[in-house]
């Protein structure tokens, strides 16, 4: 039979892998950030069709981490406040 | 060196620079952390925090294949302005840099792929990929292949918990006889071992790829100890 104390201990373990996740978020993150950085001035003044595409691939990605980590905090603060609650 | 020449090696930098590895090691540890909230959590209807881990996890295998894209873009323009970059695998289809790495650490790069399944769970490829280490490379390769990247990238992290219910000592040599063979492009292939094994080592910081095919071997060699069947790893 589960305790309340081994829910919450579980719980505690899968908050611990998220914030693993959200760390290698931000790491990607700003490596994102520096790439698109280091493309926009490397082919600034490009009308290339794949430099044009490129950029907006970075871009969707860049939205995705944004969205990921929203989804994370979201995912966080449920399990926090249902763990409280038991 | 020429200006043109310049060009593309700041080009080639930022090819190179872009997040995948990090993309991967979240990915793996978001799905560790929903395996384990929906497991403990699957009588409640109060909580929506697996679901929402899930949603989390979706958004980083998009961001996988963007980054692939941008990857493929950066290349063509390359190839466009007559700069292809030398170092860069050659690949017969798609982007994804699981796959992609699967290539380099099978062997096949330039080798036609399977067509992802994107149906497959993690448990899926598990088994189908354990069963083909005990048979051969080409095998191994076409099941970690056929592995969605999102699934994947979180094979590290669900052979990790399977690999210890035999003596690390023998799973080590079971695994450094078997990788050569499976895993022909896998660098520092002890050095990995050891780590998944939580054996002392040297530090060694691999692609995340890398630790869940070595992960696969892992576990075929704890199989073929035990006797268990690939079936008794999941359910």
């Amino acid at each position: 039979m589960a305790s309340v104390a081994e829910v919450k201990a579980a719980i505690d373990v899968a908050m611990a892998h998220v914030q693993e996740g959200q760390e290698a978020v931000r790491a990607a993150n700003d490596k994102l950030d520096a790439a698109r950085a280091s493309l926009a001035a490397a082919v600034d003044g490009s009308a290339h069709e794949s430099v044009a595409a490129a950029r907006s691939a970075l871009a969707q990605a860049a939205t995705e981490l944004d969205d990921c980590m929203t989804a994370t905090l979201g995912a966080m603060e449920q399990a926090q406040t249902y763990a409280a609650a038991l | 060196m020429s200006l043109l020449h310049a060009l593309a090696d700041r080009v080639v930098t930022v090819r190179g620079a872009l997040p995948v590895a990090e993309v991967g090691v979240a990915s793996g540890r978001l799905r560790e952390a929903t395996a384990l909230l929906a497991a403990t959590l699957e009588a409640s209807s109060a909580v929506s925090a697996a679901p929402l881990l899930a949603s989390a996890a979706s958004h980083l295998d998009a961001a996988c294949g963007a980054l692939g894209r941008a990857g493929d873009e950066l290349d063509r323009y390359l190839a466009a302005v007559g700069v292809a970059p030398s170092a860069a695998p050659m690949v017969t289809s798609g982007s994804c840099p699981w796959a992609a790495r699967i290539d380099v650490l099978t062997g096949s790069v330039g080798a036609a792929r399977p067509s992802v399944d994107d149906r497959l769970t993690v448990d899926a490829v598990l088994v189908s990929a354990v069963r083909a280490a005990g048979r051969d490379r080409l095998a191994l390769r076409a099941s970690l292949l056929v592995a969605p990247p999102a699934v994947g990238w979180a094979l590290a992290a669900r052979t990790a918990g399977l690999v210890g219910v035999a003596a690390p000592d023998r799973v080590r040599a079971g695994a450094l006889s078997r990788l050569p063979g499976l895993l022909p492009g896998l660098p520092a292939a002890d050095a990995l071992v050891r780590q998944a094994l939580r054996l002392p080592g040297p530090a060694v910081s691999a692609h995340p790829a890398d630790a869940g095919a070595v992960g696969v071997v892992l576990v075929s060699v704890v199989l073929a100890l035990t006797g268990a069947l690939p079936e008794s790893l999941v359910g």
